[in-house]
């Protein structure tokens, strides 16, 4: 039995009186320990913590964390069970991580969308009744996308980003006063920029401070840069709050969760092109590189 | 003669890694305190610092007694002045847990500042750095006492970031001077917390390889 232990991925540990029987060896790594030197001694000499120690005396099952590593013990009379749950626990914390983005992606539209819905209970001309009801299905189109995992990338007929304000303004009714220099076309999937524009703005109005301008401009490389800029102070670090769960005492004051420019990141990606921050004359730019195939 | 000392360092390391163990449970649970504003785990880290004061106690008494009964010299000796020497400082290191606590407890009355990210990166290095400590101490290891100086080193980055950034969010808005001088006072607790880790380290390594480590 002891031989097929020294070579098992499960961590084995044997205990009587109190000390240390024997470990293999996937215990002793697991445990962080040298086996030679523990071999004998007292149990805490191996498991360096009362906790586990306790639960060795009493039984039962318990998580613990040991450089870096998650480890999960089970407690027998005379012996532990080890198992690393390092990547299952990983992995758990991804998928909160996504749903974390899905809700944010989501938050926004629906608030835009549930605006809509009100409006239409209300006195309208037909051609505005016309106009909300295309808007809402182009919303719940966008979101179905979305759900389905749909990517924006590739190459579309040139539109002109300007088209984009109405829409814009309907959805995020703060960003109305917001000026737009956009003087250019886009050859993107137009519902990618919408949602760069509308993370964009959205931070901007809760965190950035008038006037609030979307501006496109030609940037070296045959690049056009598409940025949304406001008067805010200065930020110490631009680069990290691109980050997801970069959330520090700046990020946390400045740019939220930090999680809306993460998702501008990704679809600039998507785009070939990339997502930066920087700062301008009296202010802050937060936009997307858009590389020379994506513009005229 | 020998077995009998033996046994008095076996039981003396066993001591220290069970005040280890308790400095790193008031190390965890004032971050979950501070992280999750939850008076009731900060406060249990501040109960525990009554028995890291009594191991304290403990573990001179039995150095003074092995001493005295032994009179060891060359490693046997330097084990014991280590150990006299570190208790001290985890004592004081267990101590900073414990203001971390209180100031968890003070910050819990109100809605945090900021979502906290660096003090508990600060809080992971600090307790990587304790499980080195023990296993310095169990297995007479001079390599896992260098590694809690390096770590040391990331834990006094973190703390000169962290300070930047709180003093930067103080000049944009004197509404959280008072939270963020709070904050400070933890990133503060946490750093010395490092230092006396250090302390330990280095004292480890003059007990293993007769030389104190130059830095």
């Amino acid at each position: 039995m002891r031989e097929a232990w020294e070579t098992a991925e499960e961590g084995i540990l044997l205990f009587s009186e109190g000390r240390v029987r024997y470990l293999n060896p996937a215990a002793a790594r697991m445990l962080g320990v040298d086996r030679e030197a523990v071999a004998g001694a007292p149990l805490l000499f191996a498991l360096r913590d009362e906790r586990l120690e306790s639960l060795a005396t009493r039984g039962g099952r318990a998580e613990f964390e040991r450089g870096g590593r998650v480890i999960e013990v089970r407690a027998y009379p005379g012996r532990l069970h080890l198992h690393d749950r390092t990547a299952r626990v990983r992995a758990e914390r991804a998928l909160a991580e996504e749903r974390t983005v899905v809700m944010h992606e989501l938050r926004t539209p629906v608030a835009g969308l549930l605006a809509l819905v009100e409006a239409l209970g209300t006195e309208l001309a037909p051609e505005e009744e016309a106009e909300i009801r295309e808007l809402i299905l182009a919303e719940l189109g966008r979101l179905a996308r979305l759900v389905e995992g749909a990517r924006w990338s590739g190459t579309v007929n040139p539109w002109p980003i300007a088209d984009l304000k109405a829409r814009v303004d309907r959805l995020l009714p703060g960003a109305r006063g917001a000026v737009w220099r956009t003087p250019h076309r886009l050859r993107l999937e137009a519902d990618g920029v919408f949602q760069i524009l509308l993370n964009l703005l959205d931070n901007a109005l809760k965190y950035g401070q008038w006037p609030v301008a979307v501006v496109s401009e030609a940037a070296p490389g045959g690049r056009l840069r598409l940025e949304v800029r406001d008067a805010g102070p200065p930020l110490p670090d631009y680069d990290g709050l691109f980050t997801p769960g970069r959330r520090d005492v700046q990020a946390a004051a400045h740019r939220g969760s930090g999680l809306g420019l993460a998702i501008v990141g990704r679809i600039a990606r998507g785009f070939g092109g990339e997502a930066y921050g920087r700062r301008v004359e009296e202010g802050n730019a937060f936009g997307v590189y858009i590389p020379p195939e994506g513009w005229e | 003669m020998r077995q009998a000392l033996d046994q008095e360092i076996s039981r003396v390391i066993e001591l220290f890694l069970r005040m280890a163990s308790k400095t790193k449970e008031m190390l965890e649970e004032a971050t979950r305190g501070l992280v999750d504003s939850d008076p009731g785990r900060a406060q249990a880290a501040i109960q525990r610092d009554r028995e890291v004061d009594e191991l304290e106690a403990t573990i001179e008494n039995e150095v003074i007694a092995a001493i005295a009964r032994h009179q060891p010299v060359a490693s046997d000796l330097r084990f014991f002045v280590t150990v006299l020497k570190a208790v001290t400082d985890l004592e004081r290191a267990a101590d900073y847990a414990a203001h971390v606590a209180e100031d968890a407890i003070a910050l819990a009355q109100e809605p945090p500042l900021k979502r906290y990210v660096l003090l508990p990166q600060m809080a992971r290095r600090l307790a990587e750095m304790l499980d080195l400590v023990a296993k310095s101490v169990a297995e007479k290891d001079a390599g896992a006492a260098m590694k809690v100086l390096e770590l040391d080193d990331d834990v006094d980055d973190l703390y000169e970031q962290l300070t930047r950034e709180l003093i930067t969010y103080m000049l944009e808005d004197p509404r959280t001077i008072g939270k963020a001088l709070t904050l400070l006072r933890v990133a503060r607790s946490y750093e010395r917390f490092g230092d006396h880790l250090e302390n330990i380290a280095e004292r480890v390594i003059y007990w293993v390889t007769g030389e104190l480590p130059h830095r």
